[in-house]
Formats: C-alpha cells, sequence, structure tokens
C-alpha cells in the first residue's frame, strides 16, 4: 500500500499526510532525503578526520619528521610487539618499526596500548603502557560473536517487517 | 569494542517497555549501527580511524539513523527514527565503559569537540567475558516482558 500525498489522506497513520517535521519521514522526495543524509554523513566523517588529525597527529609522522613532534605524546591501542629486548620493544607500522623504550617492555607477539612521547627518530619513550592478555583469543571470538549476534537477531525478526524491493526500495511493509 | 551480543542487551532490555514489535527491532538494529558503519568504512572503503570515528558520534548516530530509518515503511518512519537514535546512543553511553588509558573510548562530541570520553571500567577485550551476565540480563528481560504481556492481557 503506497502512502501517497493527499491533504485529506485515508490512512491516519501516513506522515506524508502532516505537516512539521514529518515531512522529513514522509515518501515525498524519497531519494533526496537520503543522498541529503549520505551527503551530511559524509560531511561529518570528512571534518571529524580533520579535526581529530589536527589534534592528534597520525603516529607515523614521528618516522617521518621527527623533530617537529618531539615531545609530543602519541597514544595508540591494540599494537602487537614484534620484538623486545631489556630496555625497550617494537612495534610495526606502515612507515616500518618503531621502537618504544620502557623499563618493563612486554613479551613479544602480545598486544599493548600505550601512551609515548616522541623522543627520536623512530624512538618514543612509555608513558603508560597496558598489555592485553589473551588478546590473541578474545579479539576473534568477539568478532564471531558480534556477527553471529547480527545474523541470528534480523533472522528472528524478519517477520516483523515485509521487504519490497520490487518497489524500487528495500522497505519494511505491512 | 564490546561484542554486539553485549550491545544487543543494552538495548533489549530497556526494549521491554516499548510495545510495538517493529519499534523494539528498531531499538536493537539501532544499537548494531554504530559498529556497522563503523567497520564498513573501515574494511570496505578502508578509511582510518579519525574518518570513522564520528559514526560513535550522538551526532553520527542521528544521520545513520535519518539515513536507515527511510527504508522503514512511512507508517514507522518517525517512531522508527527515534528508536535507531535511542539504539545508537544506547551503543554510545555502552562503549564509555571501555578502558582506553584515557584517551577516550569514542568521541561523542564529534564535530564539535574531537576529545575522546571514556569510562574505563574494563579492558574493551574482556567485555566478551561479561556474556554470561548479558545472558542472565537477557533472561531476566524476557521473562519481565511475558510477565506484562500476561498481565495486559
Amino acid at each position: 500500500m503506497g502512502c501517497k500525498r493527499i491533504p485529506e489522506g485515508s490512512d491516519p497513520e501516513c506522515q506524508s499526510d502532516r505537516g512539521g517535521l514529518s515531512g522529513m519521514f514522509s515518501d515525498r522526495l524519497w531519494i533526496l532525503k537520503a543522498a541529503a543524509a549520505l551527503g551530511l554523513l559524509a560531511l561529518l566523517c570528512t571534518t571529524s578526520h580533520r579535526k581529530i588529525s589536527e589534534r592528534f597527529p597520525q603516529f607515523e609522522l614521528v618516522a617521518l619528521s621527527p623533530d617537529s613532534f618531539r615531545g609530543h605524546v602519541f597514544h595508540l591501542s591494540g599494537q602487537r610487539v614484534v620484538a623486545a629486548d631489556a630496555r625497550s620493544f617494537q612495534i610495526g607500522t606502515s612507515v616500518g618499526p618503531m621502537r618504544l623504550l620502557t623499563p618493563t617492555p612486554p613479551p613479544v607477539d602480545s598486544y599493548v596500548t600505550f601512551n609515548a612521547r616522541a623522543v627520536g627518530i623512530r624512538t618514543l619513550e612509555v608513558v603508560e603502557l597496558f598489555v592485553h592478555s589473551g588478546y590473541g583469543w578474545k579479539r576473534p571470538l568477539n568478532y564471531g560473536i558480534s556477527i553471529v549476534t547480527v545474523i541470528g537477531y534480523l533472522w528472528l525478526v524478519r517477520r516483523r517487517f515485509r521487504w519490497r524491493p520490487e518497489d524500487g526500495v528495500i522497505r519494511g511493509r505491512y | 569494542m564490546p561484542d554486539l551480543f553485549t550491545h544487543l542487551v543494552a538495548a533489549r532490555a530497556p526494549g521491554i517497555f516499548v510495545r510495538d514489535k517493529r519499534i523494539q527491532a528498531l531499538l536493537v538494529i539501532g544499537t548494531f549501527m554504530p559498529d556497522i558503519a563503523y567497520k564498513g568504512l573501515f574494511w570496505v572503503m578502508q578509511t582510518r580511524e579519525p574518518f570513522g570515528a564520528s559514526t560513535h558520534s550522538f551526532v553520527g548516530a542521528l544521520l545513520i539513523s535519518y539515513l536507515c530509518c527511510l527504508f522503514v515503511e512511512e507508517a514507522i518512519r518517525k517512531p522508527g527514527f527515534i528508536a535507531l537514535a535511542a539504539g545508537g546512543w544506547i551503543h554510545i553511553l555502552v562503549d564509555f565503559i571501555k578502558f582506553n588509558l584515557g584517551a577516550g573510548s569514542c568521541r561523542p562530541l564529534l564535530p564539535f569537540s574531537p576529545a575522546g570520553v571514556e569510562l574505563g571500567w574494563i579492558d574493551p577485550e574482556n567485555v566478551v567475558l561479561l556474556i554470561p551476565i548479558d545472558a542472565a540480563i537477557l533472561a531476566v528481560a524476557l521473562l519481565l516482558e511475558r510477565r506484562f504481556a500476561r498481565v495486559q492481557q
């Protein structure tokens, strides 16, 4: 059943028949509303990317221009330790390995989150360090449970909606 | 990130007070959307973390919810939008519990402020260990829902 924009709508629930903000939720100019929402979301992502990058520069910049970022504190989450010695450990990045100085280096293949201050070329001094225990099995378990949850829930509630792709867009309809 | 089962329970428990089953489903689907949008940008579009961070902001959740609600039938689109947005906001609030060394588990005030916010209660990787507790909460919620339904009948 389509919902036509008519002054005296026969369907009391039809959003098109109301004024005000309900116009945002009507079928009228549906594709333009979807495009506007997508455009605003893209603008939001771009603006956010710019603001975050200004306030929190990319970690890899320590390797590219070390003098500019000397003393700057960087934060990285869930990084795998690729090498370690008595006074430091290394992590891999897109611009090669980075060395992190700490009196308590974590073991190789462990996963760490840290705040570290740039002190030299590809070298940072750890300010705070957190070693994730069991990251190797907890992360895949997390993704597995999440995928099963989404698919399982959508399967369970599928009968609450009637999908009509033949109408041009996929919509739930009764 | 907390697993989506934890997010489902966080939205489904208050969902027992939602009488329309379609709106209730949209509340739960709304709580999946920030992670689906973020991982979609990250894996499919190959974007960096700062680009997708706004999927876990209050404004981002509103925009994603509006986009999603356009795919719902017109008659329930407005309450559907409210349910999807509420689900998205519940997701962000649940993410606050994560510990991230003070850097913030998400950036909820984007695009106005890029500052991260966290309560820092739990290692994000350990949230998956809460699943038995989540399952117990879900079971209690479903029992209460069934009891409310009987009382109404």
